[in-house]
């Protein structure tokens, strides 16, 4: 193994992490909260890591300079970039609020010992996707990812739905990932390599396949339209942090690894954009009109976060399709403030289930009089989401409209008539959600509480929910860092 | 500005504002008296305006960027002392009893009336005398008002009134356009740069505006409502003053006849038709219309035929005598003495001809025929209604009684039935009741179909919405449904298999395992 | 920036503060909240007084503050003749809304809230008005929304409020999407989201991204003055809100659309490019305003008949706009003026008679003069004013939209259409008033004990309804003053 141990440190904190925290568990029989302790160092160590990443690939000239594995043909090999040290330092920071909250909800599960362990190698396996140089080691990441995932949604396995959820997200995955394999088949058929930056210099018509075939697996993860059917099921019963991890930012995530493999693969830029862009709309359209009449919270939020994945497809797939820099832009930044909206708005759901025992919006009508904290939480999320001003949701609004104008033709606006009917439609959803938290119950709230829990009654509950509000309205506010931010990291990828 | 006449007429206008000002503090018997003084003061201040002679001048305050200017001349001065004129003889006939006396509120009506008056009258700006009329209207409208039992009354004056005046303020903003002023004088000479269409509206505009305020048929049906309360002196404003506003109006706009020909042969139509229709009307007695308003109408509609050819001097005349012989039917019908039919046929063929003959060297052929046999047909037929006791009897109960027919009638019952049949449709007292309902009618139409229609597919697009999101879901729940009981299956049958394993004693079923890697092995070794 | 320019700030940040101390004074009550609220709308209306003589020594006042650099975004306020207009009316209203809140029944409970989403929306609407920026002059015309449809579902009336707050939400939203199209296509083009600098760029974007970004505009900011067809969301939205934010709704907000108008489309863009859709904005006000009166002739709930009125005077002030002419479009923005004043006072008394009644259905009102003479007085006014009778304000303002109609070239029988539909306008409010004070007396219990701050306030808007009247004088040079501000010159 030669190379830059700063390359691989991130993926190994986080893995050797999973096994020591694991080990020390079960050994020292800790308690639930300082395993969570440990997790939430373990994290914070990773997005160190990942820091440290980004001065070196600040300074890179010559991608072949960074790197770390073994250079021979079979070896495995991890080249870092800008993108997958963005992401992965979202998603660790997403991680540390979920890891804190399920410090406190996950007190009487007896399961908690391998909770933990499994959202850490979730996101070592995120972080290596996007650091994979060799599609092989790709698959077996995402492979990590499929089980890892699958167990998590599964977590309360006593729970019947649970179970048939993850099983089915394993199969679906799964099925991803066998298409994955197939189209690694072809690639080597075609190449007789399996390193992308050789790839990249040979493709042709088998590599084409094979682009195809990776398009399809992670179109499955990210749950494109109408490979989608595991996202309702998947968000609606897993635990709330899980759903939230995965809503926010694993499904998420894969839409920006898919555009790093694919066109090193012979696919171009505009089949990719034309394929986001079509999608997109089914997406956007699918999810909205489905997540309409529904009750239930969490099915709502997965239906919602079907049509954010089409938003984010959308802006992508202007990107790409018409070489805009800012829409790719547009797209991270979209990504960051999904990431953040969609955990609080997870979270803050699970309170409800947590305290109330039901996440039925009809039942929980009123619920601002008892937990006005958490009422208020849940509102900024839906509002942030609805695209409301000041909150995070209408910059990123901003920024698609900006992206779909400056590309200026019939394709675009076409589908910029499409969002902005879908954007309307889904407000009809998000109001009554948001309103009805604040209407007079008509049954009694209070009998259906099953504990005391608030969410200024506990830190560990307390701290994510309020600090990811307080993002939430910040970013809306003075979105200025996070644009800096992001700009820099799209100017070193156009660099690159 | 330190003219005397300038200064007589601000005061004219400010005192009977400051009077009505105290009218509101005073008992019954001092009301009586402030209220003569006023008169006295108006009346003098008019008479001595009359003698210091025509004058202009402009103000300092200012409307809409423009100074606001009078123009006293004699015409219009000669009509409001006959109004006043008018007024003293209702407030002498007035003079007992006490009971008569008019109340708090219509001796402010009529202060401010005379405050807008001399503001109609003298203002140089059209939309001064816009605003006046606008005023004297709402006042004839309120004086409607007799008790809180109903609104209508009130209603129909002022849509009647407010109709008119839209009219005028059409054809005021029409000639505004070409003038960029409101001055009169300039807007009257400018309108003869404009095209024919325009100088047509605005035209148009003013007749309508002056047929409605001189409330000669058909537009008369307000004046008719507000003589119910004829008993009051506040009759006054609506049956003299207002139409001697639409006088002076008819006076000022006369010019405009002249631009085109063809507008003077329309007019001569016009009040021709208006002056046969009157005549058919009240012959037919389809309108109980009192010979006030008949009479009014025959020479106002003669007038607006001697406009139309415009000779200023005698017209002013005509208004003068028009105005005056108002004023006489006006007492005329508060004292109950009827009209002498032969005198009154008579007096109007010799003041007709008198006038024909004063004009007949600038009217043209066709306007001193018409003139001369729509004066002799009027006196025919004033000496015909004067004959016949004008009762309010109606038209069937004349064809039921016979002997009530006029002589010389032939056949002409028989189609005055048939012609009473189709007026009593067209006959706008009734047709305005008709118009109403039409209008609710409409809106009720309106409401129900389009903007309930409108509301309908709102609720149906939200409703359909919600449908296809439902139907959507149960599809992907039916789905969901499917897949989980393949679930379930599979799930079941590997249970079954494990406890089918897990019975054996030894696991022959994982032999392949060693074999397998067996196999392996020894490929590796050998390759 | 000087002194000026931070009073300027101070017209959206004082009620912001005064929206942060009644969230968290929970233990206010109704009076109390209620001052605090008129306290606060009160250094919006001085302000800009102050400001006042700025603007006459010529100078615009301008704030401005940095705050996405990176997109072109800054936090800037100007004010300008034009802004003023409207900003001082619609803060007149909801001070005068407030007070009469005071006396209302509504917003008895958290109250706090209550006053501090009135603020909200009344600073949804000041911030419009001096927006010089346009993702800020977008984020205000949310807020607007937001405010309105919250106090719609909190404190509205009715089972079906919710209903009706998502369909005024959903169709105002979509008008308001419509311009945020336009604003970024804006943006885009130029890379800069200032709207001085946009006003002044922007007639140089291609004939057809004008065409497309008119209509837009257009057809986005009539669907906020509630011209037909788009008009649903007004009749149940003015029904269902509570009395102050209907007055507050149909005085102000609708005006706000008139204000978009002037300060896009026609500001952005010239005369000549606005020209092909002169006709059509004229034949809209025209159907608009006949429609608008049908209805109010058609209805028999007293506020919705209120709320139609409304349709129909928006109609009169699109037909001047429309009308691209000197007269036609200072006679609008004297409309939108003069049209608050009376809707606010009409409003106001439709609340003291349902107050007193407890009835709101026409038919079953009636001969209400004897008892409540004031009110009475006050409602003849009212009327009286929005059929145009002069010396009150409408007619001022009607006349010159004529007089602009006749001038804009078109047929001469198209104003003189719209000149007699304003009968309608005399025979519905002649009915509105006839019917409730004249008849016979019913229903049989009528309490005419009505609250101080209901009778202060009413009495207050009808004086002020006069004396405007009388002296059009300052808001004609006013009016003229904003129109050279933003076509920098008059047409």
């Amino acid at each position: 193994m030669e190379g830059n141990i700063a390359v691989i440190l991130p993926i190994a904190i986080l893995m050797g992490g999973a096994f020591t925290i694991y080990v020390l568990t079960r050994a020292l029989r800790l308690s639930n909260k300082i395993e969570a302790l440990l997790a939430i160092l373990v994290l914070a160590g990773a997005l160190a890591a990942l820091l440290n990443l980004v001065q070196p690939l600040i300074d890179l000239t010559n991608i072949n300079d960074l790197f770390y594995g073994i250079r021979q043909p079979g070896g495995i090999l991890f080249y870092p970039n800008i993108v997958g040290v963005y992401i992965g330092g979202i998603a660790c920071f997403i991680c540390l609020f979920i890891c804190a909250y399920s410090g406190e909800y996950l007190s009487r599960d007896p399961r908690y010992l391998l909770f933990y362990p499994l959202i850490l190698l979730t996101i070592a396996g995120l972080v290596s996707m996007f650091f994979a140089a060799d599609i092989f080691h790709l698959f077996l990441m995402a492979e990590l990812t499929t089980i890892t995932g699958s167990a998590l949604i599964a977590f309360r396995f006593t729970k019947e739905e649970a179970v048939k959820a993850g099983f089915k997200y394993l199969v679906m995955s799964s099925l991803g990932t066998m298409t994955m394999m197939l189209g690694i088949y072809y690639i080597y058929r075609g190449t007789g390599s399996l390193y992308l930056t050789e790839i990249a210099s040979m493709t042709n018509d088998f590599t084409r396949i094979g682009a195809a075939c990776f398009l399809v697996g992670f179109s499955i993860k990210a749950g494109v339209v109408p490979l989608h059917t595991w996202v309702p099921d998947v968000y609606h019963h897993a635990p709330s942090a899980v759903s939230g991890l995965f809503a926010g930012i694993t499904s998420k995530s894969m839409l920006f690894i898919m555009p790093m493999i694919i066109l090193q693969l012979g696919m171009t830029a505009q089949e990719l954009g034309l394929y986001l862009m079509v999608f997109a709309s089914f997406n956007m359209l699918v999810g909205v009109i489905r997540m309409l009449t529904q009750q239930q919270l969490r099915r709502f939020l997965s239906y919602s976060s079907i049509a954010q994945t089409g938003y984010l497809m959308f802006t992508l797939g202007i990107g790409f399709y018409y070489q805009l820099p800012s829409a790719y832009a547009a797209g991270l930044y979209l990504l960051s403030i999904i990431a953040f909206m969609k955990c609080l708005a997870f979270l803050t759901a699970g309170n409800y289930e947590y305290r109330f025992g039901t996440g039925d919006i009809n039942q929980l009508m009123g619920a601002n009089r008892l937990v006005p904290l958490n009422a208020f939480a849940f509102s900024t999320a839906l509002a942030g989401l609805s695209g409301i001003p000041l909150l995070a949701g209408f910059t990123g609004k901003w920024l698609i409209f900006a992206a779909a104008l400056t590309a200026g033709d019939a394709f675009a606006i076409a589908g910029l008539v499409v969002f902005l009917v879908c954007t309307v439609i889904g407000s009809i959803g998000y109001l009554p959600m948001l309103v009805k938290q604040y209407q007079r119950s008509r049954a009694n709230l209070k009998s259906l509480e099953k504990n005391q829990l608030t969410v200024t009654s506990t830190l560990w509950i307390g701290v994510p929910v309020v600090v990811l509000t307080l993002i939430v309205i910040v970013t809306g506010v003075f979105p200025t860092p996070w644009i800096n931010l992001i700009e820099n990291v799209v100017r070193l990828v156009a660099a690159v | 500005m330190t003219d005397p006449s300038s200064i007589i007429l601000l005061l004219l206008m400010g005192i009977p504002l400051l009077f009505g000002g105290v009218f509101v503090f005073l008992g019954q018997t001092t009301l009586r008296r402030f209220f003569y003084v006023l008169l006295a003061i108006h009346s003098a201040g008019l008479l001595s305006l009359l003698m210091l002679g025509d004058h202009d001048f402009s103000t300092t305050l200012v409307f809409f960027n423009e100074a606001i200017t009078f123009s006293i001349t004699a015409t219009p001065t000669i009509l409001f002392i006959l109004c006043l004129a008018g007024l003293w003889l209702l407030a002498w006939q007035h003079r007992l009893p006490l009971a008569f006396f008019p109340a708090r509120v219509h001796a402010i009506f009529i202060s401010v009336a005379l405050s807008a008056g001399c503001l109609a009258f003298y203002s140089g700006q059209f939309m001064m005398r816009y605003i006046a009329l606008e005023v004297v209207g709402l006042l004839v409208a309120l004086t409607a008002i007799v008790s809180f039992a109903n609104l209508i009354p009130f209603g129909v004056i002022f849509l009647i009134l407010r109709l008119g005046d839209l009219s005028m303020l059409a054809a005021i903003l029409i000639l505004y356009q070409p003038a960029r002023t409101l001055d009169i004088n300039t807007m009257i000479t400018q309108a003869a740069q404009m095209p024919f269409n325009s100088q047509a509206w605005v035209l148009a505009g003013f007749l309508f505006a002056v047929i409605v305020k001189v409330a000669l048929f058909p537009m008369g049906g307000w004046l008719q409502i507000a003589r119910e309360n004829k008993q009051f002196i506040t009759i006054w404003i609506s049956a003299i003053l207002m139409p001697a506003m639409g006088y002076y109006l008819l006076y000022r706009i006369a010019p405009i006849f002249q631009y085109q020909s063809v507008f003077q042969i329309v007019t001569l139509v016009l009040a021709s038709a208006m002056l046969l229709a009157i005549m058919l009307v009240s012959y037919l007695r389809v309108i109980p219309f009192s010979p006030f308003m008949l009479l009014n109408g025959v020479l106002s509609a003669m007038a607006i035929l001697l406009a139309a050819y415009l000779i200023p001097d005698l017209l002013a005349l005509y208004l003068f005598i028009a105005l005056a012989a108002r004023i006489v039917l006006l007492y005329q019908e508060r004292v109950q003495v009827s009209l002498p039919p032969l005198g009154s046929a008579l007096l109007l063929l010799a003041l007709n001809t008198a006038f024909l003959l004063a004009g007949c060297q600038q009217l043209p052929m066709p306007a001193i025929i018409a003139w001369m046999a729509l004066t002799v047909l009027a006196s025919a037929w004033l000496y015909l209604m004067g004959k016949r006791d004008l009762t309010a009897k109606t038209l069937q109960q004349v064809l039921v009684h016979p002997e009530e027919r006029l002589p010389l009638t032939l056949f002409t019952y028989e189609i005055a039935a048939w012609l009473y049949h189709q007026l009593e449709i067209g006959v706008f007292h009734d047709g305005l009741v008709k118009v109403r309902d039409g209008f609710l009618q409409a809106a009720d139409w309106v409401y129900t179909n389009i903007e309930g229609g409108m509301e309908k597919i709102w609720t149906k697009l939200g409703s359909g919405l919600i449908r296809i999101s439902k139907s959507a879901l149960r599809q992907e729940e039916q789905v969901s449904h499917k897949a989980n009981e393949g679930i379930q299956t599979a799930l079941r049958s590997i249970d079954k298999q494990e406890i089918q394993a897990a019975a054996k004693e030894i696991r022959w079923d994982l032999i392949w395992i060693p074999v397998v890697l067996v196999v392996i092995l020894v490929y590796l070794m050998m390759g | 920036m000087n002194t000026y320019a931070y009073l300027l700030s101070g017209i959206t940040l004082l009620p912001v503060l005064g929206v942060i101390i009644l969230i968290l004074w929970k233990k206010a009550t109704k009076t109390q909240a209620a001052i605090l609220g008129i306290i606060s709308e009160s250094c919006a209306l001085i302000i800009p007084i102050i400001l006042l003589s700025e603007l006459r020594a010529g100078r615009s006042v301008v704030f401005s503050l940095p705050w996405i650099p990176n997109m072109g975004i800054s936090f800037s306020l100007e004010l300008n003749w034009l802004s003023l207009i409207f900003l001082i009316t619609e803060v007149l209203v909801t001070l005068a809304a407030m007070i009469y809140s005071l006396g209302d029944k509504d917003g008895e409970k958290r109250s706090h809230y209550y006053y501090a989403l009135l603020l909200l929306f009344s600073l949804g609407m000041s911030g419009t008005t001096l927006a010089d920026d346009v993702f800020l002059f977008y984020i205000f015309w949310e807020l607007m929304l937001i405010a309105s449809c919250l106090l719609i579902i909190s404190w509205g009336h009715g089972e079906n409020r919710l209903r009706v707050a998502l369909k005024y939400f959903i169709i105002t939203h979509i008008g308001s999407l419509m311009v945020l199209v336009c604003l970024i296509l804006l943006y885009v083009n130029f890379g800069t989201a200032s709207l001085s600098a946009l006003t002044v760029q922007a007639a140089s974007l291609p004939a057809q991204t004008q065409v497309f970004m008119i209509i837009f505009f257009l057809i986005g900011f009539c669907i906020k003055m509630a011209i037909f067809p788009v008009h649903l969301w007004l009749p149940d939205a003015h029904t269902v809100a509570p009395m102050p934010v209907t007055i507050i709704l149909a005085a102000a907000m609708l005006s706000m659309g008139t204000y978009g108008v002037l300060r896009f489309p026609v500001a952005l863009f010239s005369l000549e490019a606005m020209q092909p859709f002169a006709l059509w904005m004229m034949i809209a006000g025209l159907i608009s305003e006949v429609y608008g009166a049908l209805m109010a002739l058609a209805e028999k709930d007293i506020k919705r008949i209120i709320a139609y009125s409304s349709v129909s005077q928006m109609g009169y002030i699109l037909f001047g706009l429309g009308s691209l002419t000197h007269d036609g479009m200072v006679g609008s923005i004297m409309h939108v003026i003069y049209h608050a004043i009376v809707k606010a006072l009409l409003f106001m008394v439709v609340g003291i008679l349902l107050a007193a009644a407890h009835e709101r259905n026409i038919d079953k009102i009636g001969g209400l003069a004897k008892k409540m003479p004031v009110i009475t007085v006050c409602a003849a006014i009212g009327v009286l004013g929005i059929s145009g009778m002069p010396p009150l304000g409408i007619f001022n303002s009607e006349w010159m939209i004529f007089a602009g109609g006749f001038d804009s070239g078109f047929p001469i029988v198209l104003t003189v259409i719209t000149l007699l539909g304003s009968i309608l306008t005399v025979i519905y409010s002649l009915r509105f008033f006839g019917k409730i004070f004249f008849g016979d007396t019913k229903p049989e219990k009528v309490d005419t004990n009505i609250s101080k701050a209901l009778l202060i306030s009413t009495v207050a808007v009808t004086v002020f309804l006069i004396i405007e009247g009388l002296t059009p004088g300052p808001l004609l040079t006013w009016s003229e003053l904003g129109l050279v501000s933003i076509l920098g010159g008059l047409p």
